[in-house]
């Protein structure tokens, strides 16, 4: 395991939905520790555990019991606020869905969180104009989500998850909605990003995305059944290569 | 720290998204302010007519009036009342008869017919536009002598003829024409103020044969005056008939007082029925917003997961509801304004757009804002952030 400070350290989290007989354990007291700079991969069959884990991650959502270390702070026990915070601050979030905002341009969703933050509009500007470069999609500023493919949507996603600096990219089934050929390209803006020094983190039931990831954990019944590295890790750019893409085509788009 | 300008820029843009539900939301808002300013402007008109044409009889007047025929203002009274209460500037006794048979020598109408002293142009602060009016010699005398005003002019002699001199029958008796007094228009009630004939009071009290005077209207130079004059005669008569309520003492102030608090009555009753239809275009709003964080779950979703608090998105839609409605406000303000313009010329009537009623419906439909919007957005705020963006 690659560790220059735990980035994400996990102990012991339950989570359990209802009570009584009825009750679901979705965590089981699962132990993971990311650390920075690390590109992982979290899998696991539906009902393993692996959205609630995802949740618990992404401070969306309390867990029952145990302790969750994000960049060295205790965040599983904070309240509504501190974890909307946390979420701004702290976590990048790529879903499967894109989930832009339709009404606002590409821009304009970029600059969302740095809004919630509180950064000023100029200084809130060149941010975004940089995450939505760092993509490639730095002429489309101005266009609206439905007027960008899904690839190019997903990628306004990133930008947005990237503008606010955060200690984790986290996507949730990031090429799932996207063909095979964008989805590659989505992958090698990961990797890239990896290489660069940011910790992500994919939460997802595919095969072909966990084989771009340095390290594979698999979930089943709310634990950590395996956790290993990836020796054989794929790399998406030379895979698009092949697919007879020129790399810098991906890059302008 | 999301501050209150993105926070309004936030909401403008997810009020700009739906133009037309904007507008039909907004239009309850518009129609309920418009009805507030229009039918207070009907209220606040007629209080400033009201007013205007009390103080139109003349200034620092008081009525002394009895309660019942057994209470009689005599004409020693009079002569009492000067002598005691130097305030008093002028004393007018009134008598009246109100559509008399008058002839002349070619029309016979029905008019009203005022008995006076011969003060009336300094009380009524009108004098005579030709001729002269009648002297205190005359009032004393019981002389015949008549004062027209310009309309029963034409109506006995026709438009334009000169009546002085000439003869006419008043209550089957025969009077001379002396002057026409100057022209006033309507008066309180619609009725024409120069549709009269002014007569000496002795005289008609005569022809009517009263033994004792309906009424006295009495002139003071000042306000204070008449204050303390009022209070003065009101003893005076209650000295005399050993009772309290014998005769009823009102100076101008308290008329307009009295005139004052009925139309302000007037108005807020309007001012209430209209504010129901304001009401209902709060309800619009809740309505509409109710819909609109529904259908908005996955945005909001969206914002709480970048990092939107709950703070952030109750703001967000409540300035939405604040928006819709402070705009729907001041869109209302100016078709209400145009409105009771509208009403004024339409039907004639004076109608009044005051400062009061712009800020009070303003600040109403702030209110209404508020209110209404607060639930829907307390209910936006309080998504659940994974349940709403699983939520399509």
């Amino acid at each position: 395991m690659q560790d220059s400070g735990g980035m994400i350290s996990i102990r012991n989290m339950t989570k359990v939905y209802g009570t009584g007989d009825t009750a679901v354990h979705a965590l089981a007291g699962l132990n993971v520790d990311v650390g920075k700079g690390e590109m992982v991969a979290i899998m696991g069959p539906s009902g393993s555990g692996k959205s609630t884990l995802m949740n618990m991650i992404g401070c969306l959502d309390r867990p029952t019991g145990g302790d969750y270390f994000l960049a060295g702070k205790e965040v599983g026990r904070i309240d509504d606020n501190q974890r909307a915070e946390v979420r701004n601050q702290h976590i990048g979030f790529i879903f499967q869905g894109f989930n832009l905002l339709t009404k606002l341009t590409a821009m304009q969703n970029v600059e969302t969180p740095l809004i919630y933050r509180g950064i000023g509009s100029s200084k809130r500007r060149i941010m975004a104009l940089e995450a939505l470069t760092r993509v490639g999609l730095g002429g489309r500023g101005h266009h609206r989500p439905n007027q960008l493919s899904g690839g190019q949507q997903q990628r306004v996603a990133i930008a947005r998850a990237l503008a606010s600096q955060p200690s984790i990219l986290l996507g949730d089934e990031p090429t799932g909605a996207l063909d095979s050929k964008t989805g590659q390209e989505v992958l090698a803006l990961f990797q890239e990003l990896n290489e660069e020094g940011r910790t992500v983190v994919l939460v997802t039931h595919d095969e072909r995305v966990a084989a771009h990831c340095k390290r594979i954990v698999r979930l089943s019944d709310g634990v950590i059944v395996s956790d290993e590295i990836n020796h054989g890790r794929l790399d998406a750019r030379a895979e698009l290569v092949k697919m007879g893409v020129a790399a810098q085509e991906v890059a302008d788009d | 720290m999301f501050t209150l300008i993105e926070s309004i820029r936030v909401a403008w843009l997810g009020i700009a998204g739906n133009k037309l539900r904007t507008f039909l939301t907004m239009l309850g808002v518009i129609i309920g302010v418009a009805a507030v300013i229009a039918l207070v402007s009907v209220g606040q008109g007629a209080q400033a007519q009201a007013t205007s044409q009390i103080q139109a009889l003349g200034s620092n007047l008081i009525t002394v009036m009895p309660r019942g025929t057994a209470y009689r203002i005599e004409e020693k009274d009079l002569d009492q009342l000067r002598q005691r209460f130097p305030q008093i500037a002028y004393i007018l006794p009134a008598v009246s008869s109100s559509q008399a048979t008058v002839k002349s020598d070619t029309d016979t109408v029905k008019v009203d017919i005022e008995g006076t002293g011969a003060d009336y142009p300094a009380v009524r602060e009108r004098g005579v536009q030709t001729g002269s009016f009648f002297s205190a010699e005359d009032v004393e005398t019981r002389r015949r002598v008549a004062v027209l005003g310009t309309t029963t002019v034409t109506n006995l002699f026709g438009a334009g003829s000169d009546p002085i001199g000439r003869s006419i029958r008043v209550l089957n008796q025969t009077f001379t024409v002396i002057g026409v007094v100057e022209k006033k228009g309507t008066g309180m009630g619609g009725q024409d103020q120069d549709d009269r004939i002014i007569v000496p009071y002795t005289t008609l009290g005569r022809i009517m044969g009263l033994n004792r005077i309906p009424s006295l209207t009495l002139k003071t130079n000042s306000s204070e005056d008449s204050a303390e004059a009022t209070q003065a005669v009101t003893d005076f008569y209650v000295a005399k008939f050993r009772n309290a309520d014998a005769v009823r003492v009102q100076s101008q102030d308290q008329l307009l007082e009295t005139v004052g608090s009925i139309t302000q009555i007037f108005t807020l009753l309007l001012g209430a029925i209209a504010s129901i239809s304001l009401a209902v275009g709060g309800i619009g709003i809740m309505n509409i917003m109710l819909v609109s964080v529904s259908e908005r779950t996955r945005e909001i979703g969206i914002r709480k997961a970048i990092g939107a608090k709950k703070r952030d998105v109750l703001l967000q839609f409540l300035i939405e509801a604040l928006i819709l409605s402070v705009t729907g406000g001041a869109v209302g303000i100016a078709v209400g304004s145009l409105g009771a313009a509208g009403l004024s010329s339409v039907m004639g009537f004076k109608t009044l757009v005051t400062l009061d009623s712009i800020m009070v419906s303003f600040s109403f439909s702030l209110g209404i804002g508020v209110i209404f919007g607060f639930y829907p957005a307390l209910r936006a705020s309080a998504l659940d952030p994974i349940v709403a963006l699983r939520r399509d």
